[in-house]
């Protein structure tokens, strides 16, 4: 590779990760830039249609490991479905290899505008993919209860490749994939597919990098072949597996404790993922509709393997009470600060926000900062002033019913707090507008009626 | 000094020194973490890989003690991709629980040696992998 080439690879992946400083140093995003890529676009994408409501019966992934001879029976004959049908017709987007594209397409061979890892979108459009392929994979079975099976490999019973995708190990198989570097009874190494660093993350931005990183990229390196490159991991059925299991590992995540949300931010809630549906219509579904898996996507998952693992349990929060609010200034008494100070050793910490004073005159996004020189700079979520993102949504576009302002709102400041209370007695907060709209940039002193450090109470 | 050799402006408490060996396993020296002060989560850097685009890896990060004993640290996953040749980038590492004791109970000072092994499919070490890494540096996220 030239100077001039291996510089533009670069350049590629910091822009490509730049939309989302959380992922900046990302494992998987390293090997994302969209360099020689060659993967064809999905098909006419004319006339879309909005995802609606799936009113199906909600039904169980389970596990691969348990599922019975009939469930393997209509596994494979659903794969062989899909696999005919790309032999029959290639363009059909229901068929196996054109699915596979879907993800090829997304990885960077579509350019790193359709690029979905390295990034926030990297679980919500993993869900709505394996949502769109499963409805065609019991489509094709005429069977509306089929559901994808999930590898859960942080099992340790479970290390080895569910059996259903090797036995029988040959092309007759339509869940068998000739390019794997694990055979049957290899297990997967003891370092690879471990997601307790991931599952002990506080918020959103740090858990989707970290699940996206060693526990998921380490089982598609260990499975190896097509599985350990992007544009063809698709190929092999296990992808979508494994998938599963990542998408399961989310769901777990979100269960575990209220406070693990996703983002609230309206650009990420409404940004749209594209699929063609089991009638080959091409179906638009927004990152806040995969959510909740169970209510719109119409699946649970059967177990919950966070038993095996240690993880924080908020029962309760402490309220920091020596906090006085005068004029929007937060004054922190000594023992207001000690009490911090403390809960910087072992505790999770929230800032609460109540009635923050915003413009009601247009949606936006604003980085909420205490310090104004990076509020000025707007350094954005790696700054150590960055306390958290406000949301306006406006009711309507011509603003005839107002605008939806927070009327309080928590961030989760644990890491920052350091920062936030050795600086001074007394804190300013300071937003910055997020927004493509006219007062882009400026930066303003937010105004509030109160706010509230309140401690995390663990079991 | 890495930093002038590689004419590349760090501050001094960035520092690293690093030792980068072109082959299966690169031996990385950074200065010793520091304890991170919980939630934070003590992360290693990798700085400026360079490997070919081709070659999908788990990235098996040990630290060397003076006796020889390995102390696993964590491990970073690339996906291969069609195209091109080269690739070079930072690859940040979340270390794990256990290494995370290990430092908190150690408090080790000065430099500790890192060693990188890179392992491909089905665990087999990549023992002729054709990579570099220009430094590493620990910090707390």
């Amino acid at each position: 590779m030239s100077s001039k080439e291996r510089e533009e690879s670069r350049r590629e992946f910091i822009g490509q990760i730049g939309a989302n400083a959380a992922a900046l140093l990302f494992p998987v995003a390293f090997a994302g830039n969209s360099y020689g890529q060659s993967c064809a676009p999905p098909g006419n994408t004319s006339n879309p249609i909005a995802w609606t409501r799936d009113c199906r019966s909600i039904q169980p992934r389970r596990p691969a490991s348990t599922l019975t001879s009939s469930e393997i029976t209509r596994l494979k004959a659903a794969y062989k479905a899909m696999r005919d049908l790309s032999a029959s017709d290639a363009t059909d987007p229901r068929g196996f290899f054109h699915q596979a594209n879907i993800h090829c397409h997304n990885c960077g061979g579509g350019g790193s505008s359709t690029q979905v890892h390295g990034g926030l979108r990297f679980l919500p459009w993993h869900r709505a993919y394996l949502y769109f392929h499963e409805k065609i994979l019991g489509n094709l079975i005429g069977d509306v209860n089929f559901r994808l099976p999930y590898w859960d490999w942080e099992n340790p019973a479970h290390r080895k490749i569910p059996n259903a995708y090797y036995s029988p190990n040959g092309a007759a198989n339509s869940l068998w994939n000739g390019t794997r570097s694990m055979a049957p009874a290899d297990d997967l190494d003891a370092t690879s597919g471990q997601p307790a660093t991931a599952l002990a993350e506080t918020n959103f931005n740090d858990f989707s990098p970290e699940l996206e990183g060693a526990p998921h990229g380490s089982v598609h390196v260990d499975v190896g072949g097509d599985m350990s490159t992007f544009n063809n991991a698709a190929k092999d059925p296990l992808f979508y597996a494994h998938h599963s299991n990542v998408d399961k590992i989310w769901s777990d995540w979100m269960a575990v404790d209220p406070t693990h949300t996703a983002p609230a931010s309206a650009a990420w809630q409404s940004q749209i993922q594209g699929f063609f549906d089991e009638n080959k219509k091409w179906r638009t579904i927004r990152n806040i509709d995969v959510v909740n898996h169970e209510a719109n996507l119409r699946y649970r998952y059967a177990g919950r393997s966070l038993e095996l693992i240690p993880i924080r349990c908020i029962i309760g929060w402490d309220l920091v009470s020596s906090v006085t609010i005068l004029d929007s200034r937060i004054r922190l008494g000594e023992a207001a600060k000690a009490t911090l100070r403390g809960a910087m050793e072992k505790r999770q910490t929230h800032m609460r926000i109540i009635a923050p004073k915003l413009p009601s005159n247009k949606s936006a996004n604003y980085f909420v900062y205490h310090d104004e020189g990076d509020a000025k700079a707007n350094r954005g979520p790696d700054s150590s002033s960055y306390v958290g993102m406000l949301t306006v949504v406006m009711m309507d576009s011509e603003g005839r019913h107002g605008a939806s302002i927070p009327k309080q709102a928590d961030f989760e400041v644990s890491r920052r707090l350091k920062a936030m209370i050795d600086k001074s007695n007394e804190i300013d907060l300071f937003y910055v507008d997020r927004s493509d709209k006219p007062g882009a940039g400026r930066v303003s002193k937010l105004a509030f009626r109160s706010v509230q450090f309140r401690i995390g109470k663990e079991a | 000094m890495i930093s002038r050799r590689m004419g590349r402006a760090f501050p001094a408490a960035m520092l690293v020194i690093a030792v980068s060996l072109t082959g299966k396993e690169i031996d990385v020296t950074a200065d010793a973490p520091r304890v991170c002060v919980a939630p934070q989560v003590l992360r290693l850097t990798l700085l400026d890989i360079d490997m070919p685009r081709s070659q999908a890896a788990n990235i098996r990060i040990y630290a060397i003690l003076d006796d020889g004993t390995e102390v696993y640290a964590g491990l970073a996953s690339v996906l291969a991709q069609d195209g091109g040749s080269r690739r070079t980038g930072n690859l940040a590492v979340t270390s794990v629980e256990s290494f995370r004791k290990w430092i908190a109970e150690k408090k080790p000072t000065g430099k500790l040696p890192l060693r990188l092994r890179p392992f491909g499919g089905a665990s087999k070490p990549l023992t002729s992998l054709d990579w570099k890494v220009r430094a590493a540096e620990w910090s707390c996220r």
